[in-house]
């Protein structure tokens, strides 16, 4: 069975091509996934075949450019090859990739994508499964960074899932909800409106410190409420991350919002092909600075200025000040510059860009803005 | 986007992959885990965290260990869970336990920016931030005074990623390294009283959400609306993270990846859902009156209650199991607690049943299209299973 035609066959072209340059002696491209996913990682399975693993998974591509995947556990054999009809399925870990690599003759000839996630006990299995040759790791998500027409349709598409859901956001968001229940609520409106996996981080305080997970504090009027939007299909995440007030915000607080919306639109102007990543944070804190807030440009008052999504490609990764890694047009990430202030603690504003040559375009369309929702209402 | 409207009904004829048998059970891993993140309120409350704490010194003690070193990744968390009653939200979480010095924990990749929620949820009261990991480790050691010597370690193999594993061993090179993961997970498997309490309570919790969900299937006939409805449920009412596994045309059970309206005759719903950092699970399958698929149900019914009757201490799972078995009905037994334990499993120490076990008996139907799925909480007690509502505190009754 081969990958002959459609968009699998085109990545399985893209992937040779990468890693006969990388690794020329490879005979066999081993992509291997865990099964753990990460919203800022790259799930090498997910990639080529867009099948999000449940498992341990591998995606074999010979030679001449089949693809044979294995699939753990067995009973998900008929999702897998649902969802890669161009593929041969196999039930199966690290002993019958070996004995696919024997039979194929490319045993330790084997490039290894996805060697950066596996642990110890994973990376001895598939070692003496397959002797790898070479770890492609590098090479091939500068393959994978590249979003085609119809991936970045159905990013812009998932992207109008987090701004449809930040209507439930701000309705749910009330005196009385603890913030698990918002959380609720908001992953039940985007599983609803055909969301996959949810990624999402809300929290509440008159004076937040930082963001985390969800707990069971309960919201009180005057709150400030903050929530990373991240919904995914078919394996691709977008971020929207948003501020809302309960009741009406302070004028410091529209102003420090203010602030960091303008740091957000100056960093995504500075999104061009080719500029270095480290470039667009000096840009985007400059705003910051100039504001009066230089000395909060740091940790532990922020973290990055945004970072990758998967799962495709965790590429560019953060958006630190220390990346000297180059944007290329095309390239999908999240920037924000969420961070604290002293005035009004710490407050969230980012979007999913998508570099091309003139800077980042917001996937949303444009920029979100600090919302203040009514008591009662 | 919407959700896709499908033409065929999901009750449709089997795909062309053949029915497997389900030996384990593997759930859908998300990106982060967006329900309620803190663990410890009144139920669980800080005398917890003493009595685990003693627990792991006298471990040290009888093996000899200078120190105990437990690292878990945001994936699998139960190990640092346990102890600190904080899960890293992402990337690796580290507690080095020195006896007579107390823990210092280092608490995953949110880092410095998580730190007062951190501090605000843990018990351990000594939190390290970044730089962590291995070096930090060695520091940590080495400011106790602690240099040389029997190092217990958990979580190297098979929690963290191999290239983090190798500095590990490069850094702590002047231990000796003894791995404990073994020795800790039989210590989170003896459940207290107020853990069992945290059971029943999520036992019942996933009772009524697959009711609710069987509510809308006999409304809308959509089996992935009605799976909606369970993952909906769980959530709102406090649990952290909920699996679903859903039965589909072909005697297979899939992850519920994304909704459709595609209409069945049958719902089968598999949910596992932690709280407070406990894990259980249920599973219930919804059928038409007098039909085959309710004959099928019907049969798995007795096929599984007939397997918990045979939970008692001393008794092997995979025995019971394997005993259970039918020509097209696979019977699991699993371990609930801190994680969902496929039995048996040597390692963990759960190679035979012990009174106070909170095990769940699950059983899959693949004759027909749709599989059906049951499954049974019970307490392994002295003289046989128990509910499990009989052992805990504040239970249903």
């Amino acid at each position: 069975m081969t990958a002959a035609e459609g968009p699998l066959a085109c990545r399985v072209r893209a992937l040779l091509e990468a890693v006969g340059a990388a690794a020329p002696s490879a005979a066999a491209i081993v992509c291997y996934s865990s099964g753990r996913h990460s919203l800022t990682e790259a799930d090498p399975v997910w990639w080529l075949t867009r099948l999000r693993p449940l498992g341990p998974t591998a995606a074999a591509v010979g030679p001449d450019g089949e693809v044979t995947l294995f699939v753990e556990p067995a009973y998900d054999v008929p999702r897998a090859a649902d969802r890669v009809p161009a593929a041969e399925v196999r039930a199966g870990g690290p002993d019958a990739l070996g004995e696919w690599a024997r039979r194929r003759g490319v045993f330790g000839r084997v490039a290894l994508w996805g060697r950066h996630k596996l642990d110890g006990r994973s990376a001895a299995a598939l070692d003496a499964a397959l002797d790898v040759q070479v770890v492609v790791d590098e090479a091939c998500e500068q393959v994978s960074r590249r979003r085609d027409g119809a991936d970045v349709a159905r990013l812009e598409a998932v992207t109008r899932l987090a701004t449809e859901a930040e209507g439930a956001f701000r309705a749910a968001a009330r005196p009385g909800v603890a913030e698990y229940e918002l959380a609720a609520a908001v992953r039940a409106q985007l599983r609803r409106s055909g969301s996959g996996d949810v990624f999402l981080l809300v929290s509440s305080s008159q004076h937040n410190l930082a963001l985390h997970p969800p707990t069971d504090r309960v919201l009180a009027e005057g709150d400030v409420v903050l929530c990373e939007l991240s919904p995914s299909a078919d394996g691709m995440y977008t971020q929207l991350c948003r501020t809302v007030v309960v009741g009406e915000a302070p004028p410091q607080l529209r102003d420090d919002h203010a602030l960091l919306t303008a740091s957000l639109v100056a960093g995504a102007a500075a999104c061009r092909d080719g500029a270095v990543v480290g470039e667009v944070v000096a840009v985007m804190d400059r705003v910051i600075t100039d504001g009066g807030y230089g000395d909060f440009c740091r940790p532990p008052h922020m973290r990055a200025r945004g970072h990758g999504l998967g799962l495709a490609s965790s590429l560019p990764g953060d958006v630190t000040a220390d990346n000297e890694r180059r944007l290329v047009a095309g390239d999908v990430f999240v920037l924000h510059p969420n961070q604290y202030l002293p005035s009004s603690g710490y407050l969230l504003c980012g979007e999913t860009l998508i570099v091309t040559g003139d800077g980042g375009r917001p996937l949303s369309g444009g920029f979100g803005s600090l919302v203040e929702v009514g008591i009662g209402s | 986007m919407t959700a896709p409207r499908a033409a065929t009904e999901w009750n449709a004829p089997a795909t062309r992959t053949p029915s497997v048998p389900i030996t384990a059970v593997t759930t859908m891993t998300p990106a982060i885990r967006t329900g309620r993140s803190c663990f410890d309120r009144s139920r669980l409350p800080r005398d917890e965290y003493a009595r685990r704490m003693r627990q792991v010194e006298t471990l040290a003690r009888a093996e000899d260990l200078a120190a105990v070193v437990v690292v878990a990744n945001a994936a699998t968390p139960a190990p640092v869970v346990h102890l600190a009653n904080l899960a890293p939200t992402a990337g690796d979480a580290t507690i080095v336990v020195v006896p007579g010095a107390g823990a210092v924990l280092m608490a995953g990749r949110g880092g410095q920016r998580e730190e007062p929620y951190q501090r605000d949820v843990t018990w351990i009261p000594t939190l390290l931030q970044r730089p962590f990991g291995p070096e930090s480790v060695r520091q940590v050691l080495a400011g106790r005074g602690v240099l040389s010597g029997r190092l217990g370690i958990a979580g190297l193999e098979d929690q963290v990623a191999v290239r983090v594993r190798d500095r590990f061993v490069e850094e702590l090179r002047d231990y000796e390294m003894v791995p404990v993961d073994r020795a800790l997970a039989a210590l989170r498997r003896c459940l207290s009283v107020r853990e069992r309490s945290v059971l029943g309570e999520l036992d019942a919790m996933l009772q009524d959400a697959l009711e609710e969900g069987a509510v809308v299937f006999r409304e809308a006939g959509v089996p992935a609306l009605a799976a909606l409805m369970v993952e909906d449920e769980l959530y709102a009412r406090g649990c952290r993270d909920v699996r679903l596994l859903v039965g589909w045309p072909g005697g297979s059970v899939r992850p519920l990846e994304a909704v459709d309206d595609r209409p069945g005759t049958q719902f089968a719903c598999y949910a596992a859902a932690e709280l407070l950092g406990y894990w259980a699970e249920r599973a219930a399958t919804v059928v038409g009156a007098g039909t085959r698929a309710a004959e099928q149900r019907c049969r798995l019914v007795g096929v599984v209650d007939d397997a918990v009757m045979q939970l008692r201490p001393g008794a092997d799972p995979e025995a019971v199991a394997r005993a259970a078995r039918e020509d097209e009905v696979d019977v699991l037994v699993r371990g609930l607690g801190t994680e969902l334990v496929d039995l048996p499993r040597p390692e963990s120490g759960w190679t035979e049943l012990r009174p106070g076990d909170v095990v769940s008996v699950l059983g899959v139907e693949r004759s027909g299209g749709v599989p059906a799925l049951e499954s049974r909480t019970a307490v392994v007690g002295a003289g046989g299973p128990a509910h499990l509502d009989e052992l805990v505190i504040g239970g249903r009754g």
